[in-house]
Parts: structure tokens; C-alpha cells; sequence
């Protein structure tokens, strides 16, 4: 029997490695294992070499680096990583250089390709970086320091040369026009040009309504409105217009979802206008399915901390307001399931029939929940049964009617359990009347 | 029977070798890992390639990601790798804004009004036969998001990335394009301006939210789609201003409320641009917008002015090929 040890040895050996999948790491090892790592030493110097050839130079201190990892004698590598190392920054600080003196001599261009050619050989060199950005990167804001008794207007009258502009620097840092800036406050501004602007003369348009019809046509609608109010208010046509407008504007605002906004430009319409009351309509759909939406993220919140029931109630009310929310009833089918579930493992049959009999006829998982249910009430409805005839061969009607009516309770199809509960019915009916 | 003991002994250390043999290589056979991986982020991983390995099958393996075989196939100089053999699997960017002694990377972006007949749209046939030329001279599309990433130089790019884009979500962008795209393994970018939608001829809500699921993106082109550069005549510096915040505003809470996902990208309606829209695309929370006239876009390009190159029926297969560039010379060395 001990001869047979090392053929035991060998066999769990190989079951072992079979079951777990060893045998492809076995070949992985051979394949790519510490030999085969330690083999690639020579092949990745020859790589680091003809990289640096072409100039690729980061590329060849990577393949060094390895090198110096895997070699069984790393201090080749060690070498040739020290002069690459020297040798890249050499080349980035001399790129730099020549870049800051190509900008001296206004050369833009070959400035740009040594500050690119730097950041090529370390992309984490910061001067070359902030040249480009600074020089080539055009980025359209910039940031302005508030000094002692700043306010929008003196900024403007200071980065635009127009204190007109005083709107543009509350709007890009989001702060009244008249604000009084705190010193020292960083403001983002616009790149503009600055040059005074040509005034707009602030004469009245010759036909205000007809520049506004015009910027309605353009979609403009605030332009539209602003020419609007400046109108003849009592022209019925002015008046029409700015209904137009304010209708439009609630039809963008609806589809933007800012259906607040939306109800107070509707407000603006009067009743019987054409238009309003499909407007009207899109509002309450949209208010609709804002509402279903909460509700329903409401319920998803529920039903991720598996409080089911919660989420399922939540869902069926939506439901009956929102029928055809597919993602409301999705969502309800799921939490049904998982509630009825929840019932089942916890032995609560009965509850699990009462959830499952909603049940989507679609939803496998359900149905299949739903006769496991039912197949482990009519065992139990068994038990019951036979208990009560155990009550009644005692002749303890009350129990046994009580069992039967268990069992009844657990498979309303128990014919025996039902016509022995009128038998036993009618038989204590009988003893009691006896004389 | 004085030596049966010690052979017992030895049978017993026998199996133990065994089994210990065994155990010492679970561990990467759970992992299913090679035994050889370099634990730096920093440096690429020496891994041997397997029977019948694609880079694509490597970048699945290792980065997990098969989308990334490119960057192996970019770092190693070759796109097949036989069984055995030594594979570098570059774990970060290796050339961040695309720059080589010889170069540097241009992205470049195509703009499509429609496909149609007329003369500023794209006919199906050309379209189709432009996508299928893109495809087997081994063009990639991206995402305004990777080209975004690319230009803030923290991110690669394959060295054949071209972004597609249309200027309008029009039924025939849906019904030709978009499957087109779709059967090539394409994706793009729909720029659309917010009031059009649901309109005759142009894609409702679901569709655009179907397409956007399907990986395209979804961009904004202004509210009405007029332009915002031009001035009314007789509306002032400060109404023209409000009304192009209100336009770019409400288009992007638009497409916020409709699709779900912030809107990111611009395209300026009509291709026009100045300093001040710019600056309130900028500031409004656009990542980068866009530009409708043909030029280079290398890394350091203004991204709040980035090139597309208009691509129509008058543009025939020489003219589109030369449209394609993807790296502007340049001394590095």
C-alpha cells in the first residue's frame, strides 16, 4: 500500500492543479515565469538602445528601468538609467533656454517647438508647460485682482476701458453691478480687447414693434421682449406680441425643465390666447413627470435599502395615477418579487401568496416563487387537515374545525377541509340540541 | 525493516513537496494573472504573449479595457505578437499630447450639416463610402471628452483619432448616419440646438436619448440656433449679451433635463465665435466648444476655438483623404 504514496502524490498533485486551473499558469510560468523574465534582459537593452537611436528617449529609460528590475546583474542598467536621466534633463534645460531666447528674438514658432520638444522629453516640466499655455494656449478668460475701492464699474472702466461694461464683470463672478469689491478679490473677466466701444446711440428704434417681430422671428426672445415693453403698450398689436413671447418663452422653458419659470410666463398670457392652453397642457405633463420622477426615485431609495413594502407602496399609488410609467412598473414588479421573497424566507407564506397574486405573469422569477408558495401551502394545509381529523377522531370538534379551517386558510382548494367543516359544524349543532 | 520508517518519512515529505508545489501555484492561477507583472504604475508591464493574442486581447488582460490594445500596439511599434514573446503594456499615457521627434499629434474634427442631396449636406453613398475609407486606413473616433483630455495634456490619443460631428439631429442623421456609424464601430457627436427638436424632420427626446445610451454624445448649438455674434441693429451691447447668456443657458439645461448627463460641448451656431462668447461658454461650464472652419488641432489649440473641418457633397475622396492629417512636422529632437 506505501508503494503506492508517490503515484497518490503525483495524482492529487495533478487534481489539484486541473481543478484550479494551474495547469495554464504552469505554462504561463514556463512561458513567462522569473527564467523567461530574467531572459527578456538582453532583448529590452537592444529596445532601450534603438529607442534612443530615434530620439525616443523617455521611452528608452522606461525599457532601462525594467531592465535594471529583471537583470540578474542590474549594474549595466543602473548605468546606462543615471545617463539617461542626465541626458534628458541636459536636453529639456537647453530646450528651455532656447526657447526663452527664440522668444527674445521674436521667433514665436521655434520658440513654441523647444518649449514642445522639453515637454516631449519630460512631460511633467512645468516652465516649458506654463510657456505653452501661456503663449500658444488661447483660453478666453482671465483673472484680474481687485484693488482698494474696486467696484464692477471701475473694473470695467479699468480692464475694458468702458464702465459700461460693469454688467460683464457681475456676470462673469456672479455679484451685484454695484458691489464694492473686498481688495485683493480674484475676478474672472473675458479676454476683450481694450478699446472703447462704439456708443450705441440711445435713440429710440423708428418702429420698435417691428424690430421686435423681427427678433422673434430670430428666436430672440429676450431681445423680442425687451423691444416689446418699450412699445405703445396700448396697441393691441404690441399686446398680442408680447403674449406671443412670453407664450414662446414658457414653451423653452417647459422643455428645459425651469417649469416654475414656465408657470410664471404662462401667467403672463391671458386666458383664451391661442397657443395657451397646449402650453398649459405641456406644463402639467411636464409638472406630471417631474412629480413621477421623484416618486419614483423616492421608491428606488426604498427599495435599495430593502425596505420593499415601503417601495411597493409607493409604486402601486404611482401607478394607479401614471399607468403606463414602464420604469414604475419595472421597478414595481421587481420589489414585488423581492417582498414576496422576503416573505418566504422569513415562513410567512400566506403573506408571499397575498404579495405574489399581483404578480407580473411576465416576470419568470416570480412565477416561479409564486408555486413554490402555493406547492409549500397545500404540504402545510396537509398537515393541518390531518391534524384536525386527529381532533375529531378525539371528538374535539372545536380544534378540529379550527385546524381545517388553518388548512383551508393555506389552500382554498382543500374540498375535504371545507365539507368536513360542515360536518363537524352540523354535528356540534346536533349535541348541542340534544336534550 | 529498519529502513521502512525512513521511507515512510520520505514518501511523506514526498507528498508534502506535492502538494506544497501545487498550493505555491494557486495563486496566480486564481488571478489568472502572469506571474511577471511589474507592480509600478509608472513603467510599462513585461508580460509574454499567449497563442493566438491580439493587443486587443492584451489590453482586455491587463488594463482591462480591450478599447486600450491601441497604446500596445503604439508603444511596441507592432500590431501581432506571437506566443512567448515579450509584450510592454504602457499603464499611463507615454506621449502625452501626442508629441514625437518628428511631430506632434492634430486632431482632426469633421463637421456634417445633414445627410442629404443638396449641396451643403453629405449624400448616403458618400457618407457611407467616407466612413468605410476612415475604417480601413485605421481611423479611431473619439469623444469630445478624450479630445478634451488630449488638449489639457493629461491624456493620449491613438495616432489615427478623428472626432465626428454633426450640426443638426435631423431624421437622416438618425436613420442614415447613426446605423452607418454604428455598423463600422463608429461614434460622434451630435450637436443640436434644443427648440429644434421634435420639429418636422428633426429627432424627438427618446431618439436622442436612445442615441445617446448607444455612446453618442450629445453637444449643444445654441437654443434657436441663431447666431451669437450677430448684433440686431438698434438692440444694445448689454440686451445682445443677456440674450446670449439666456440662449447657451437654456439650451444646456435643456439637454441636462432631457439626456440626463450635463452638456459639455459647444458648437457655435453658424461656426461663429468671438472673444465674449467664447469667455461665456467658458464660464458657463462648457468644456470646450466648437468652431466650424478647417485648421489643425494639436494639444495647445484654443479649446474654446476648436477646428472642424466642413465636410459636403462638393468634397470628393482625394480632397476628404487630405482633410485627414494627424501630424504636423516638427523638429522635437
Amino acid at each position: 500500500m506505501r508503494r503506492l504514496y508517490p503515484v497518490v502524490a503525483i495524482i492529487a498533485t495533478v487534481i489539484l492543479c486541473g481543478c484550479a486551473g494551474t495547469m495554464n499558469s504552469v505554462s504561463a510560468l514556463l512561458s513567462g515565469g522569473p527564467w523567461w523574465t530574467a531572459a527578456q534582459a538582453g532583448n529590452l537593452s537592444e529596445r532601450a538602445r534603438s529607442l534612443e537611436a530615434r530620439g525616443e528617449l523617455p521611452m528608452a529609460l522606461d525599457h532601462w528601468r525594467l531592465v535594471g528590475r529583471i537583470a540578474v546583474d542590474p549594474a549595466a542598467a543602473v548605468r546606462e538609467i543615471s545617463r539617461l536621466e542626465s541626458k534628458i534633463a541636459e536636453a529639456v534645460h537647453a530646450h528651455h533656454q532656447n526657447g526663452m531666447v527664440e522668444l527674445k528674438n521674436n521667433q514665436p514658432a521655434a520658440a513654441r517647438n523647444h518649449f514642445l520638444a522639453a515637454l516631449r522629453l519630460d512631460p511633467t516640466f512645468r516652465p516649458a508647460l506654463i510657456q505653452i499655455n501661456a503663449r500658444f494656449s488661447p483660453f478666453p478668460l482671465a483673472v484680474h485682482l481687485s484693488a482698494p475701492g474696486d467696484q464692477p464699474v471701475t473694473v470695467a472702466k479699468a480692464v475694458f476701458g468702458d464702465e459700461e461694461k460693469a454688467f460683464l464683470v457681475a456676470w462673469f463672478n456672479d455679484l451685484p453691478v454695484d458691489q464694492a469689491l473686498k481688495p485683493g478679490t480674484l475676478l474672472i473677466l473675458p479676454k476683450l480687447e481694450k478699446r472703447p466701444t462704439k456708443k450705441v446711440r440711445k435713440k429710440k428704434p423708428l418702429n420698435q414693434l417691428a424690430q421686435s417681430n423681427r427678433l422673434l422671428a430670430e428666436n430672440d426672445l429676450d431681445g423680442a421682449l425687451a423691444l416689446a415693453v418699450q412699445a405703445n403698450p396700448n396697441d393691441p398689436e404690441v399686446q398680442v406680441l408680447i403674449h406671443t413671447i412670453h407664450l414662446q418663452q414658457a414653451t423653452a422653458q417647459i422643455v428645459s425643465g425651469l417649469l416654475e419659470a414656465a408657470r410664471s410666463s404662462l401667467a403672463m398670457v391671458p386666458d383664451g390666447f391661442t397657443g395657451k392652453d397646449a402650453a398649459e397642457e405641456a406644463l402639467q405633463a411636464a409638472l406630471q413627470r417631474r412629480q413621477t420622477a421623484l416618486v419614483l426615485a423616492n421608491a428606488r431609495d426604498y427599495f435599495d435599502k430593502g425596505e420593499y413594502q415601503q417601495s411597493l407602496a409607493r409604486l402601486e399609488r404611482l401607478l394607479e395615477e401614471t399607468p403606463d410609467s414602464m420604469d414604475a412598473r419595472d421597478l414595481a414588479t421587481e420589489a414585488r418579487y423581492r417582498l414576496a421573497l422576503d416573505h418566504f424566507d422569513h415562513k410567512r407564506f400566506l403573506e408571499a401568496r397575498k404579495v405574489l397574486e399581483k404578480a407580473d405573469e411576465g416576470h419568470q422569477a416570480s412565477m416561479t416563487l409564486n408555486e413554490t408558495v402555493r406547492t409549500r401551502l397545500a404540504s402545510l394545509a396537509q398537515i393541518h387537515y390531518r391534524n384536525g381529523v386527529k381532533h375529531f377522531i378525539n371528538e374535539d370538534l372545536k380544534s378540529a374545525i379550527d385546524e381545517w379551517e388553518t388548512a383551508l386558510a393555506y389552500d382554498p382548494n382543500h374540498d375535504n377541509a371545507r365539507e368536513n367543516i360542515d360536518n363537524a359544524r352540523r354535528l356540534m349543532q346536533k349535541i348541542e340540541t340534544l336534550p | 525493516m529498519s529502513n521502512q520508517p525512513i521511507r515512510h518519512q520520505s514518501y511523506r515529505i514526498l507528498i508534502c513537496a506535492a502538494l506544497l508545489i501545487a498550493a505555491a501555484l494557486l495563486p496566480p492561477a486564481i488571478h489568472g494573472e502572469e506571474m511577471n507583472t511589474a507592480p509600478s504604475p509608472l513603467l510599462p508591464l513585461l508580460v509574454g504573449a499567449r497563442h493566438a493574442d491580439t493587443p486587443t486581447s492584451i489590453a482586455q488582460r491587463f488594463l482591462n479595457d480591450a478599447a486600450m490594445g491601441w497604446m500596445i500596439v503604439e508603444y511596441n511599434g507592432r500590431e501581432a505578437f506571437s506566443g512567448g514573446e515579450s509584450v510592454l503594456v504602457p499603464t499611463a499615457p507615454f506621449r502625452p499630447g501626442g508629441l514625437t521627434p518628428d511631430g506632434y499629434q492634430t486632431v482632426p474634427v469633421l463637421a456634417y450639416s445633414d445627410i442629404g442631396d443638396s449641396t451643403e449636406q453629405v449624400s448616403r453613398s458618400a457618407f457611407y463610402d467616407q466612413m468605410r475609407w476612415l475604417k480601413t486606413q485605421g481611423f479611431v473616433t473619439i469623444t469630445p471628452d478624450q479630445l478634451t483630455e488630449f488638449m489639457k495634456f493629461s491624456g493620449q490619443l491613438p495616432n489615427r483619432s478623428v472626432l465626428i460631428t454633426f450640426d443638426t439631429a435631423s431624421q437622416s442623421v438618425y436613420a442614415t448616419g447613426i446605423p452607418i456609424l454604428k455598423e463600422l464601430g463608429f461614434s460622434a457627436t451630435v450637436f443640436l440646438s434644443t427648440d429644434g427638436v421634435g420639429r418636422r424632420n428633426a429627432m424627438t427626446w427618446n431618439q436622442i436619448r436612445q442615441s445617446h445610451k448607444d455612446g453618442f454624445t450629445i453637444g449643444c448649438r445654441g437654443r434657436s440656433g441663431r447666431s451669437l455674434t450677430r448684433r440686431t441693429s438698434g438692440q444694445t451691447f448689454e440686451a445682445h449679451f443677456k440674450s446670449v447668456a439666456s440662449e447657451l443657458r437654456l439650451a444646456r439645461q435643456a439637454i441636462k433635463t432631457q439626456v440626463d448627463d450635463p452638456c459639455l460641448f459647444l458648437a457655435y451656431p453658424h461656426g461663429d465665435t468671438n472673444d465674449l462668447v467664447s469667455a461665456m461658454a467658458a464660464k458657463l461650464g462648457f468644456a470646450a466648444a466648437f468652431i466650424r472652419r478647417a485648421g489643425d488641432n494639436p494639444f495647445f489649440a484654443d479649446r474654446y476655438g476648436i477646428h472642424r473641418t466642413p465636410i459636403d457633397n462638393r468634397i470628393n475622396a482625394e480632397q476628404f483623404a487630405t482633410v485627414l492629417t494627424t501630424r504636423i512636422p516638427a523638429d522635437l529632437n
